[in-house]
């Protein structure tokens, strides 16, 4: 495997990761709003 | 004569059974690791792993013997590369910490319970009060993580090594660790001791790049009057809940490590189990934390550390600490810009995580240039997510690892 690869591979479990955080965030709002109800 | 004094001191013996360099090599871990035991008395580095780390790696270079059996010289510590079960068997039965790491190491024990000590005494509040923040910066904070992967290749590493390299930019010793029991095992002993010895080193080196990247006004914003909503047990305990199922679901490669951190955050939110959390806390985390600081240092022995490879993982390791650094702070940068100079950018270095280390350099540095400035509780949420987010990268890794 070329480090061109390995950047291409990085980058896109980058790009996960951003996603699921960004996703965990919101259900951390919702739980918030959902309990404090 | 002579043959009898030999019989008598054979550690001394050893000294000229093995090459010179070998030699050598023995005596400069056994100073490398009364080095470390001084660090770790002067509470210099991390005294809970540098003290049993430091006093097993004098002791294993320093207690060689003559093994007829292994067809040798060798410790009656423990003996890593036994896979084969007769010779595993014989090994659980010679060396003396042959079962810890048989069962706590090689399947990744010790990590879940280090994690479920970490998780017990975690503040989750923070993270719950502002988590788009805390996972913005937390995600930024993971550019070593990410950057290092393609140089380690770059440095001729396949990529399963490579990736257990790269878990160093994650800053979490538990995390790490796991990840290179999957990914490594060749590499797994100096990987995890090199990601130990450099998230202590961390609180040395950190100072000089916050300076260097964070304009000295921008050091002293104060974020007190900034109001936090109050998050009540109730919600921290379904957060503990919601978040690992979702991320279980989503990485099952890494189920037991986060079930192990949601699991003690859990039990820290519910005042029914007090006393599972003074378990977690005292009995699990410390002994933990002493056998897996003994057994690294075991692990250091003159035949596993002294290789080419090692130096290209300490370069890459400090690399990796290093990007996400300036990730982190960068992160800081645009947060503090964005919110109009509300949010104290060195609350981005926070999120490299490596609880609670980063956020005490954080406050360090905002104290010198404010002394009224208390952002140390707005770094923990940061910090909390830097574990998280370093548990999907690595999982990310793990998964495409046994994959391909």
């Amino acid at each position: 495997m070329s480090w061109v690869e390995a950047l291409k591979i990085a980058l896109g479990i980058y790009g996960v990761t951003f996603v699921v955080a960004m996703f965990v965030g919101v259900v951390v709002i919702g739980i918030r709003k959902v309990i404090s109800m | 004569m002579l043959d009898q004094l030999v019989g008598l001191f054979p550690g001394i013996h050893t000294f000229f059974l093995v090459p010179g360099v070998m030699a050598f090599g023995r005596i400069f871990l056994i100073l490398l690791g009364g080095f470390l035991l001084y660090l770790g008395y002067k509470e210099i580095l991390d005294p809970l792993l540098m003290v049993p780390m430091g006093f097993a790696m004098c002791m294993v270079n320093a207690g060689m013997l003559v093994l007829p059996g292994a067809g040798g010289v060798g410790t009656l510590f423990l003996s890593p590369l036994t896979s084969h079960v007769k010779a595993l068997m014989d090994a659980l039965q010679v060396y003396f910490l042959q079962p810890i790491y048989t069962f706590t190491f090689t399947n990744g024990l010790i990590a879940c319970l280090v994690f479920m000590g970490i998780g017990v005494i975690t503040d989750v509040d923070f993270l719950i009060a502002r988590p788009m923040l805390s996972f913005f910066l937390a995600v930024m904070a993971e550019m070593g993580t990410i950057l290092t992967l393609p140089i380690a290749v770059a440095f001729g590493f396949p990529f399963k090594e490579a990736a257990a390299i790269a878990s160093v930019g994650g800053a979490d010793g538990p995390i790490v660790l796991y990840t290179s029991l999957m990914l490594a095992k060749r590499l797994f002993v100096p990987i995890t001791v090199v990601a130990y010895v450099y998230l202590s080193v961390a609180y040395a080196i950190y100072p000089y790049i916050i300076k260097m990247m964070i304009p000295k006004p921008l050091r002293g914003i104060t974020m007190e009057e900034q109001e936090l909503p109050v998050i009540s047990p109730a919600q921290k305990f379904a957060f503990a809940v919601v978040a690992g199922v979702v991320l279980c679901l989503l990485f099952p490669v890494a189920a037991p490590l986060i079930a192990s951190f949601f699991f003690g955050v859990g039990v820290k939110e519910t005042a029914a189990l007090k006393r599972f959390q003074e378990f977690l806390n005292d009995v699990v985390l410390s002994g933990s934390t002493v056998f897996l600081g003994f057994t690294l240092g075991a692990l250091l022995s003159v035949d596993t550390i002294f290789s080419k490879s090692v130096f290209f993982v300490m370069l890459l390791g400090m690399i990796a600490l290093i990007l996400s650094a300036v990730g982190g702070l960068a992160g800081g940068l645009l947060v503090t810009y964005f919110s109009k100079r509300q949010v104290n950018p060195l609350v981005g270095i926070a999120a490299v995580s490596c609880i609670p280390t980063t956020a005490k350099v954080a406050q360090k540095c905002a104290m010198e240039v404010e002394p009224e400035a208390m952002i140390l509780p707005h770094c923990i949420g940061p910090s909390v997510a830097g574990v998280i987010t370093t548990a999907i990268i690595c999982s990310c890794y793990i998964s495409y690892g046994l994959l391909h």
